[in-house]
């Protein structure tokens, strides 16, 4: 009996039961599925990508890497893009991941500066508070699911204090002296901890440089869509400088007496 | 029931229409462990962390993945361990069978074709993922062998879930012809990153250095996650339960000890 | 010349026998009751100033500000009702945004401009709304250089190189069209500002006024700012200077 009244006289749906009456086969609906159906897209796949970004905090302030490659699936397809976006005077965001989706965020980025420029009240939004913003905006867009496919680093100085926290497509989000985005986690992040993680306050630009140049240089040799140039951004309580793009100079010479892959000499 | 050698393949029609409908066939695994070799200029230096994982549990805190394959050959073990025991185990078996039938000191290459072969044969069922490395008459070697039977001659290798963070400090450390003290102290390093970087490794470091005089087999070379002394002792005071009556017997009435032959068993 | 509505002046949808509507005429006369802003337009950049009436001696000097920032470049300065002042500055951040997001470029002034005239030509069609009571200055210097707009409650809208609204218009008026804008340089341009402003304040009619000065040029940095307080104390010691001599 349906107890509900607002069903009697309407059509009945024999595929919820809402009693629980007989066990009813869910049948999987695994066959190919229709992205179109519903009039709208939402969860979607990265298209052209960004790979690592990395980040640590040094000294004078932070320290922020990421090659120029955008990649098109396993194609090298644009060359000289810049990842890093400064936003204001004391930020910086570095993106990997779908380059659309971060094109958006900057055009995001840019409304809110405005905004924030006109009110001229005296504040300005430093890197806390953009990197809180932009956590809201990936979480709710997940939740949504209609996910920014980014994973973006949010460093920079403000009042003297060094900021550095992650976010990604899901609205995780994380603070520590090393980040490292994609393939950049699981190479470099070995790499910047043993050098940085207790140093924050003593090392100097140079030995921060050398530390992004050789994290670099093993991200080149080990991420397949990855690319030796790459820019650096520096942010300290001065201000934001982002270099021009930097070549990697490696090394193949151990490849000099390999022969074959086992048992070939010749 | 009587159950034939070999595996069983009797699923694979099912499995191959359930991935026909959209369930996805679970992947092969790298499991926890770092492992590393490294050619330096007087032979092999192989490394290991020490912990063996069941999904997310330590089964083992200080488990040895260094294998013995020959005397001055060793090969570590990452994937499933299990496997990484019987087919090292068996190839040494192998390998000793072989240098009595030829009259030789046995090769690093041969054991890697053994390996290779026995594993293409089993088409990466048997989830053995091996670096292999020794030094023999015609030199020192150094491979890598993944579960499907591919293989890689290299100056230095990693594998394991703990590979890329061991690669890593390869990649921005390794030069060729190092001496001894500094190849160790590479290897030490990369397999520390994976300890404290990867889940899937930790405990203690394994090395071995093997060159043409001599194997080293240095087990527990460091041990950087010691357990800290407890803060208090947790045993239960004396009297905590209550006892009512006391007797104290001793069960030994009567000893005599007659020396018979020595301690050694009777093989005539 | 202003014959009082009898009947024609109830709602703004209606005409007059003679083709006005009062409606938007009588809102003219809520901007001429108000203290005075005016705008010059010089060679390289644009400055405005606002006569602020303090009517309490309570309120916080410099805190209401009535030159709102519109998106980087643009200024707005209104005279008349100033509660219709703010609605319409975030109407036209909202314009000047939208336009950023479609065109992805600042927004030209005269197309702000454009916009809310029209925006506030629409009020002036139905008897549920009422036109907006303001006088609006926009000043910018965009692509094709600095740039000055005044548009009306009726929605008309026109450029100009120097442009007066509010109570002390006439004066005013009569003050920027002596002065030689074109030559002037931007920190000439908010002194005559200044002195203007200190002009045609009538102190017998209202005591107290605060003045607020904005600029956008090359020495803004090509952003919309108030002027820098240094300049702000001179250009005002200069305006006091000037009364006396005035008078």
């Amino acid at each position: 009996m349906d107890h509900f009244p607002t069903n009697w006289g309407r059509p009945r749906n024999d595929a919820f039961d809402a009693y629980g009456t007989y066990p009813i086969h869910q049948r999987p609906q695994n066959g190919p599925k229709d992205a179109f159906v519903d009039g709208v897209q939402r969860t979607q796949q990265p298209i052209v990508t960004g790979t690592s970004v990395l980040a640590i905090k040094f000294k004078d302030g932070i320290m922020m890497a990421a090659d120029t490659l955008a990649s098109y699936g396993s194609l090298a397809r644009f060359k000289d893009v810049q990842r890093l976006f400064p936003v204001g005077d004391n930020t910086v965001i570095g993106a990997g991941g779908d380059m659309s989706d971060f094109q958006y965020i900057q055009t995001l980025l840019d409304g809110l500066t405005i905004d924030e420029f006109t009110a001229q009240d005296g504040h300005t939004l430093g890197p806390a508070e953009i990197h809180e913003y932009l956590a809201q905006v990936m979480y709710a867009r997940r939740s949504k699911m209609n996910p920014l496919w980014n994973a973006l680093l949010v460093g920079g100085v403000k009042d003297g204090k060094k900021f550095l926290a992650f976010v990604d497509l899901l609205g995780t989000t994380y603070s520590a002296s090393t980040l490292a985005t994609g393939y950049g986690a699981h190479i470099a992040q070995p790499l910047l901890r043993k050098a940085v993680e207790g140093y924050e306050n003593v090392l100097t630009e140079e030995q921060a440089l050398k530390i992004i140049e050789t994290n670099m240089k093993v991200l080149f040799y080990r991420d397949a869509r990855s690319l030796n140039k790459y820019q650096v951004a520096i942010i300290t309580e001065q201000g934001v400088r982002i270099s021009e793009s930097k070549t990697l100079d490696t090394h193949w010479s151990f490849a000099e007496g390999i022969r074959g892959y086992g048992a070939q000499t010749q | 029931m009587y159950k034939p050698a070999g595996f069983d393949f009797s699923n694979e029609l099912r499995n191959n229409f359930l991935v026909e409908k959209g369930l996805p066939l679970p992947k092969a695994t790298s499991t926890g462990t770092t492992i590393v070799g490294c050619l330096f200029k007087d032979g092999i230096v192989l490394g290991a962390d020490t912990r063996a994982t069941e999904g997310p549990i330590v089964a083992d805190k200080n488990c040895e993945k260094i294998h013995y394959i020959t005397e001055s050959i060793r090969c570590c073990g990452a994937g499933t361990a299990a496997d990484t025991e019987f087919t090292t185990a068996l190839i040494s078996s192998n390998m000793e069978m072989h240098a009595l039938q030829t009259g030789r000191k046995p090769r690093v290459v041969t054991a890697m074709t053994m390996l290779k072969q026995m594993l293409f044969r089993y088409q990466g069922h048997v989830g053995a993922a091996l670096v292999l490395g020794g030094v023999d008459a015609t030199g020192a070697h150094l491979f890598t062998i993944h579960p499907h039977g591919s293989t890689d001659k290299l100056p230095y290798v990693t594998m394991g879930s703990g590979s890329l963070a061991a690669m890593a400090v390869f990649e921005s450390g390794w030069v060729p012809d190092m001496e001894r003290d500094k190849a160790l102290a590479l290897v030490k390093s990369a397999i520390a990153a994976g300890i404290f970087n990867d889940l899937g490794s930790g405990s203690n470091i394994d090395a071995c250095i093997i060159t043409a005089n001599s194997t080293e087999m240095l087990r527990n070379v460091e041990m950087p996650n010691q357990r800290v002394q407890k803060e208090r002792n947790y045993k239960f005071r004396r009297g905590t339960t209550a006892w009512k009556k006391e007797d104290i017997r001793s069960l030994v009435v009567d000893e005599q000890v007659t020396q018979i032959g020595g301690d050694e068993m009777d093989t005539s | 010349m202003t014959s009082i509505g009898t009947g024609y002046d109830l709602s703004a949808s209606t005409y007059s026998p003679d083709g006005r509507i009062f409606q938007v005429e009588y809102a003219n006369k809520a901007v001429e009751n108000s203290g005075t802003a005016i705008g010059l337009k010089v060679k390289h950049g644009v400055v405005l100033a606002v006569e602020k009436l303090v009517h309490s001696k309570l309120l916080v000097p410099e805190a209401n500000r009535r030159i709102q920032t519109i998106d980087r470049h643009i200024g707005l300065a209104t005279a008349g009702l100033l509660a219709d002042g703010r609605h319409l500055s975030n109407r036209a951040r909202d314009e000047a945004a939208n336009y950023r997001e479609t065109y992805n470029s600042p927004a030209p002034l005269k197309d702000v401009a454009d916009r809310l005239g029209l925006y506030v030509q629409a009020y002036t069609l139905y008897s549920s709304v009422r036109p907006f009571g303001i006088s609006t200055i926009l000043g910018a210097v965009d692509q094709d250089g600095p740039a000055l707009y005044v548009v009306e409650p009726s929605g008309v809208f026109f450029g100009y190189n120097g442009a007066a609204v509010g109570k002390g218009r006439q004066l005013a008026k009569t003050e920027l069209e002596k002065l030689k804008l074109s030559e002037l340089s931007m920190r000439e341009a908010v002194l005559e500002a200044a002195r203007i402003i200190y002009l045609v304040h009538d102190d017998a009619k209202e005591k107290d006024f605060e003045l607020e000065i904005s600029w956008i040029g090359p020495d803004s940095g090509n952003l919309h700012v108030h002027v820098p307080k240094d300049l702000f104390d001179e250009a005002e010691a200069k305006a006091k200077a000037a009364l006396e001599t005035f008078e």
